[in-house]
């Protein structure tokens, strides 16, 4: 049994390894080539945890070979554009001009309901809305909505903006982020001295965030009540 | 260091640690069954000959070295076909020693056969391959 329990562990540290190589886009977005890749590594993985009679390496060497090859082909789909149609397809126009393409339609086996239903989770409820809609590679479809149906922004509305800069957590449960506080400009000892100005300490608080205007904005923990509170750069009340 | 370094570092050491693990086992796996077969002829040979106290000495010091290279193999090879083996030639030695000649040559055989395929799954054929 301890032999079972560290070969999973060996192998789900060994997969980790290999699946973070491979890239994020193993979990969000996938062509499918790292589709198959995913699957058929599950697969080999998941033998060699419950099968004592196979050896690690049954597992390890098809895992690295995978791992090659996706490799392989992701740099292929790079340096040419031939093979990266060839391996992951071209983005179809499902919708053109407002009207939908029955050829595509039929091409890539898209039926209306499947149209309507990948428009509706893009927030478009009426065909009618729709400009242009384009069939990713990865299986996701990007709406262009009509003129006339497209949210105003800003920019349309005349609103003056002024460039933002990235909120960031920069202490959460009673632990300070080094990077977040680098980012953000701050450091643990000006974060300390604001806290102290609301009589509260890092132990008091479950999470501070520097906002885009420069002010932070913090949850105190359950003794404090879970107050919602922000502060400006001189410790007052925002 | 970077993230891509880092990728391309961890992947030609990957790819280093496939080639040696397409050369080590195959290597080891060849110089192991050369000897044994080499011991597998000398018994029988005993055997058809009528010298068992010399088969006893040749298929005991076949599995002293089986024995000792056993664990090795079981890293890269599948245990079950590993242990056939081993039973082959448990099942050899018994028999020579109760002076069964036509059982232990058969028995013989069946480990013979038994590390062929042992061969079989690390050498490449096309056959192995489909």
């Amino acid at each position: 049994m301890l032999n079972l329990f560290l070969r999973t562990i060996f192998l789900y540290l060994f997969l980790l390894f290999i699946l973070r190589l491979t890239g994020k886009r193993q979990v969000a977005d996938l062509e499918p080539f790292d589709l198959i890749v995913t699957l058929v590594i599950a697969d080999v993985g998941s033998n060699a945890i419950s099968d004592t009679n196979i050896p690690l390496l049954y597992s390890i060497v098809p895992i690295i070979g995978l791992y090659l090859v996706q490799q392989l082909i992701a740099r292929l789909c790079l340096k040419s554009a031939a093979i990266r149609h060839f391996i992951c397809g071209t983005p179809q126009a499902l919708i053109k001009g407002g009207v939908l393409q029955k050829p595509v339609m039929r091409r890539t086996n898209y039926t209306i309901r499947d149209t309507v239903e990948h428009l509706r989770q893009k927030d478009v409820f009426d065909f009618g809305e729709v400009e242009n809609a384009i069939l990713e590679t990865n299986g996701s479809l990007s709406v262009q909505k009509k003129p006339a149906f497209d949210a105003p922004t800003k920019q349309d509305l005349n609103i003056k903006t002024k460039p933002e800069s990235l909120p960031h957590i920069i202490l959460a449960e009673g632990q300070y982020d080094e990077e977040a506080l680098r980012a953000s400009g701050f450091d643990r000892t000006t974060v300390d001295r604001l806290l102290q100005k609301r009589q509260l300490t890092k132990q008091d608080v479950f999470w501070v965030q520097v906002s885009s205007d420069g002010s932070l904005l913090l949850q105190t923990d359950d003794a404090h009540g879970q107050k919602l509170l922000r502060i400006d750069a001189e410790g007052r009340k925002a | 260091m970077s993230f891509i370094r880092f990728r391309t570092v961890s992947t030609i050491l990957l790819t280093l640690l496939l080639l040696a693990l397409f050369w080590f086992p195959q290597r080891m796996l060849n110089r192991c069954t050369a000897d044994w077969e080499e011991k597998i002829a000398s018994t029988s040979d005993a055997l058809l000959s009528g010298r068992f106290s010399d088969a006893q000495q040749f298929c005991g010091e076949l599995q002293e070295d089986f024995q000792r290279n056993k664990e090795a193999l079981e890293r890269f090879l599948n245990h079950d076909a590993v242990d056939s083996v081993a039973t082959a030639l448990g099942e050899a030695e018994i028999l020579i020693r109760a002076e069964d000649a036509p059982g232990a040559l058969s028995a013989l055989a069946a480990a013979r056969g038994a590390m062929e395929h042992l061969l079989c799954i690390e050498r490449f054929t096309w056959n192995a391959l489909l």
